[in-house]
């Protein structure tokens, strides 16, 4: 399913966007902390348990069949809700965030995904 | 066992003239490859030499630059979708050992396992370990770590396959695509008493990691008498193995399977049953392969297409570029191999890497190769003249002679379009791409 | 034991030979069964592979291993000499389940605003449907509204099968194949293909699209799948203009001159470059950069479902020997949550493009030869869900478009009172086995029994004028 819908990127990432010149100056490197969150029916597996705070890239991954979406919480007072758009079977999308250290909590929010059991924690620890 | 460069002296071994050519051969067929000047330097070994410097590295370095995506940050393999093939396409350029990392590239199209199923880049890599680090030693100890790999129980649904509920998915192909081969030897009552002996394995979903805590259960393993091949007993797992490699038809299958990814032609039925020899009953792997590497038929048969993740290593390792973009994912994606994906359990079709569809793939992962070094069209300092621009490609790739066939069109091209006021550099560039794209660098 | 062994007694070489190949291809019928996937429940179904190859950027031929393009040229050729005449048959799926109760809202069925306090349309907006007045178009679906009222859309309000499934993959198999048979292994159109086509053109069943659509699978005869036409370009970084030209024209030259090498190895390359530069002569005079449509289609560049048509239209015009068509509709039809942004541009892009595809073949002259079937493999349930979306469903939405169509609703709406199954979806009032049946016997004028298992126990609408 996704690779009908991927492939119109696909094939203007190929044919278009790879003619822009390449960028030579070299900038200041940030490598962001990073996790995978695996989305099938109906569980979220992530890649890791703990993250560092700071520059993070969260990643959706649908390995299932229908759709699944990511929300995902601080659990602290007054925390903003982050969230991945619905990612199609198949599919995958990014979401960067700057993360205080803390417990999140993740979930899928559509239908009734996350009571089937769509719902993991991350600990962000402070980066030293 | 103890003396295996001996036990294949009956086997026919290539006596002819081993230069540039021969080793260059050597180096695609068992590697991905040569590094500008290596080629030459192991040409300088003999053929004999030459193969066991391949498959008897000592140690390995990885040379040159760490992998990084597009922004210069450090891949993440277990965390960012498509890293973990970057991870692995990044080991075969910057190999100094290449051979075990072709064997590795060899049990994933044998044992080929897929992400679609496994859903975890962390299982898939732990698999691709394993391949790496039995991947010249035992066939025997080889299976039996597929056999329970967490990667593997979960593409074919060993973690499923109970005592109350057996399932046959493995237990099939272990015989008809891992050991046998189709319709080699059994029938479908030693699927299904295979299917029985399997039983017992079992990974448990954990919430947070997902998969995991893979581990034989003695409670959900078939103990009662299974009838496989003909013998009766109480099998287990092991046992399942064991009685496919006893198997008076694996050493042929095992023969042909090996052979056919390294030669395109069939083995000669003496050369076929002398390797049968060398391999049965002992299961060694790293023999087989040196003796097929020193085969006249590797040297003197025609050219194989190379897997279009070979050829992309191969254009990097010549470029002296280092995986350094995430596109390579989309782009082996398109030339019709994405590691870690293969299109099922049967592994990739050696016979069809080439289409008009995965040709056009190759196309673009060649203009991607060459993008960085593009020269500017207006570029100066270049000759206008097509003989000489046409060496200049030829030495960006390291390629000394082309086909009589693809000199004459490229000289022509060369020409023509100087004639008709093309920039020099202009053309040189499309001689870079031409000469990647022609059946010299498709083929080895 | 030993005369239990049958050694392989293959005389040429290849590792395929060695071992059976679930290839993934028409002539063996449909994708193969994922290796390792788990069963959707109930089924004995595995899942289709959802990950596909996407290197199908232009033409791939399904099935026709033992032919050489040179060969299929030919077949194309001498198929196109007869295609004036025949008639087509375009498929075009909505993808997830689309939903009638939107599509074609129960303004007047006031068990409709109980069951959707929130999504439901307002009974003002819209055009009322007038085959039944309880009903009226989503604003978005205007275009289908319009051929309509000019008595070139059939409607199925509420079309399925008994016992319906509510996985997509499986409902979508049912449709594909024409039975609710989770083994079979041909669609229902490549059976036909493998009927009434030829051994030698692929492109009597074309996918629209990087993949083959299982409808087409065939057992015996070649389809094939085309991306957009203009999108089998060849580019180099710094390279363009003339010299890009001439690039070109030396990979067709590099082709030539291997493609009849003793080596089989070069043999091999020498043939992918000459097809390759063959096949972009071929489909580059379709592209959207290169064919001028009578008419103004909706959407920019980037929007697949208006291109494609577009092409499909030119291809038809240039006499291509095309029988079976299938493609993908735009939007996303599983609506769980936010249904309602999410629903309106999809059916915008879907009937607007639709309609300019029928405006564009009666300006070419051809709308008498085509049919337009659109489908999706089930419908929502009626009640809305908590996250202002829907779920999966029992019957769905169908219609029937072009100038031969009945014009005549098939089936009623069975109301939201009556009309619910026990889980809540509505019950189907026409079985899309029935269609199928009707449009091979009234539009192919085949022998729709040796098409649809079991064809003689469903009713027979009247589809075609």
């Amino acid at each position: 399913m996704n690779v009908r819908r991927s492939a119109p990127a696909v094939a203007l990432a190929t044919a278009v966007a790879c003619f822009v010149s390449p960028a030579s100056a070299t900038r200041e490197i940030v490598v962001p902390s990073r996790v995978q969150v695996v989305a099938t029916e109906f569980q979220l597996a992530l890649s890791r348990r703990t993250i560092k705070s700071g520059r993070a890239v969260v990643e959706l991954v649908n390995y299932g069949e229908d759709d699944h979406d990511l929300r995902m919480l601080r659990l602290a007072r007054g925390a903003k809700m982050l969230k991945i758009r619905t990612v199609l079977p198949g599919d995958d999308a990014q979401l960067r965030a700057t993360l205080a250290p803390g417990k999140f909590v993740l979930w899928c929010s559509i239908a009734d995904h996350r009571k089937l059991g769509m719902e993991a924690r991350l600990t962000v620890t402070k980066r030293t | 066992m103890s003396c295996a460069t001996n036990s294949y002296v009956s086997l026919p071994a290539y006596k002819g003239p081993f230069g540039a050519a021969q080793a260059e051969r050597l180096l695609w067929r068992a590697g991905f490859g040569p590094r500008p000047g290596q080629a030459k330097a192991l040409a300088k070994k003999g053929v004999k030499n030459a193969v066991l410097s391949l498959t008897r590295p000592a140690g390995e370095k990885l040379v040159g630059p760490a992998p990084t995506d597009d922004k210069k940050v450090p891949i993440a393999p277990l965390d960012a979708r498509g890293h973990e093939l970057l991870w692995w396409l990044d080991r075969m350029v910057r190999t100094s050992a290449p051979t075990p990392e072709r064997m590795t590239l060899i049990w994933h199209d044998w044992f080929a396992t897929s992400i679609v199923g496994v859903k975890s880049q962390k299982l898939m890599l732990d698999q691709n370990q394993l391949l790496r680090k039995g991947g010249l030693g035992s066939f025997a100890e080889l299976l039996l770590n597929v056999t329970k790999d967490p990667a593997m129980l979960l593409w074919l649904s060993g973690n499923k396959n109970t005592r109350l509920s057996p399932n046959e998915n493995y237990a099939r192909e272990l015989m008809e695509l891992f050991t046998l081969g189709a319709q080699r030897g059994y029938d479908e009552s030693d699927v299904r008493e295979q299917a029985r002996a399997l039983t017992g394995w079992r990974g448990y979903y954990r919430q947070k990691t997902g998969a995991s805590d893979f581990r034989y259960e003695p409670n959900l393993h078939d103990t009662g008498i299974k009838t496989v091949f003909g013998k009766k007993g109480n099998f287990d797992w092991q046992d399942a193995c064991r009685l496919c490699l006893e198997h008076p038809l694996h050493p042929s299958f095992f023969v042909r399977r090996l052979w056919s990814y390294f030669i395109p032609t069939a083995p000669g039925k003496k050369t076929q049953a002398e390797l049968e020899k060398l391999y049965r009953g002992k299961y060694q792997v790293r023999p087989v392969v040196e003796a097929i590497l020193q085969h006249p038929d590797l040297y003197r048969g025609p050219r194989m297409v190379k897997p279009p993740v070979v050829y992309t290593a191969g254009l990097l390792r010549a470029m002296g570029r280092g995986v350094d973009s995430t596109r390579w994912v989309r782009l082996t994606l398109t030339a019709g191999q994405r590691l870690f994906l293969p299109p099922d359990v049967s592994g990739w079709d050696d016979e069809r890497w080439l289409d008009t569809a995965t040709l056009r793939g190759r196309w673009d992962l060649v203009a991607w190769a060459l993008r960085s070094v593009a020269l500017d069209e207006k570029a100066t300092g270049l000759p206008s003249d097509a003989f000489k621009l046409l060496t200049q490609a030829q030495s960006f790739w390291h390629v000394p002679g082309l086909l009589p066939g693809t000199r004459k069109v490229l000289l022509d091209f060369g020409q023509r379009s100087l004639a008709a006021k093309a920039s020099p550099a202009t053309v040189l560039n499309a001689l870079r791409q031409l000469i990647a794209i022609s059946p010299d660098l498709q083929t080895a | 034991m030993t005369d239990r062994i049958r050694p392989c007694g293959c005389a040429d070489f290849s590792r395929t030979e060695l071992f059976r190949r679930a290839a993934a291809s028409a002539g063996e019928g449909l994708p193969p069964i994922e290796s390792g996937m788990p069963l959707p429940a109930g089924t004995g179904l595995s899942r289709r592979s959802f990950i596909a190859r996407t290197a199908g950027l232009a033409l791939s031929v399904y099935g026709a291993s033992n032919l050489r393009l040179p060969l299929l040229d030919e077949g194309i050729a001498h198929a196109a000499t007869q295609a004036n005449e025949s008639r087509v048959l375009v498929s075009v799926f909505l993808d997830g389940g689309a939903d009638v109760l939107n599509l074609l809202f129960p303004a007047g069925d006031s068990r409709y605003y109980e069951l959707r306090p929130k999504l439901a349309l307002s009974p003002d907006i819209g055009v009322p449907f007038d085959e039944d007045s309880r009903l009226r178009w989503h604003p978005s679906a205007q275009a289908f509204a319009t051929l309509h009222g000019e008595g070139k859309a059939t409607v199925f309000p509420s079309i399925g099968y008994t016992s319906p499934d509510k996985s997509h993959f499986t409902s979508r198999h049912y449709w594909e194949v024409g039975a609710t048979d989770a083994t079979a292994r041909t669609g229902w159109l490549g059976r036909f293909l493998d009927q009434a086509g030829r051994a030698d053109n692929p492109l009597q069943g074309l996918a629209l699209d990087n993949r083959l659509q299982p409808a087409l699978a065939t057992a015996k005869v070649p389809v094939a799948s085309m991306d957009g036409p203009d999108r089998y370009s060849f580019k180099a970084f710094g390279v363009s203009g003339q010299t890009e030209a001439r690039m070109l024209e030396a990979l067709g030259q590099l082709g030539l001159a291997h493609e009849r090498a003793s080596d089989k190895g070069v043999r091999q390359a020498g043939d992918a470059l000459a097809q390759s530069y063959r096949l972009r002569g071929q489909v580059s005079p379709f592209g959207t950069g290169t064919i001028t449509s009578p008419v103004k289609y909706p959407g920019d560049q980037d929007d697949d479902f208006p291109r494609r048509l577009a092409s499909l239209a030119a291809m038809l015009a240039a006499g291509l020997p095309l029988r079976c068509v299938a493609l993908s509709a735009p939007g996303r039809y599983d609506t769980h949550a936010d249904q309602a942004d999410e629903l309106s541009d999809g059916i915008k892009l879907t009937a607007d493009s639709l309609l300019a595809f029928q405006r564009d073949l009666e300006a070419r002259g051809l709308a008498d030869r085509v049919l337009v079937h659109v489908w999706s493999e089930f419908g929502r349930r009626a009640r809305e869900n908590g996250s202002l979306g829907t779920d999966h469903g029992a019957a769905g939405f169908g219609l029937l478009l072009g100038t031969r169509a009945g014009g005549k609703m098939v089936g009623e709406y069975p109301g939201l009172t009556s009309g619910l199954d026990s889980e809540g979806n509505l019950k189907a009032t026409s079985d899309f086995r029935g269609v199928y049946s009707g449009i091979l016997e009234q539009w192919f004028e085949t022998d729709a029994g040796a098409i649809i298992p079991n064809a003689g126990s469903f009713a027979r609408p009247k589809l075609v004028r």
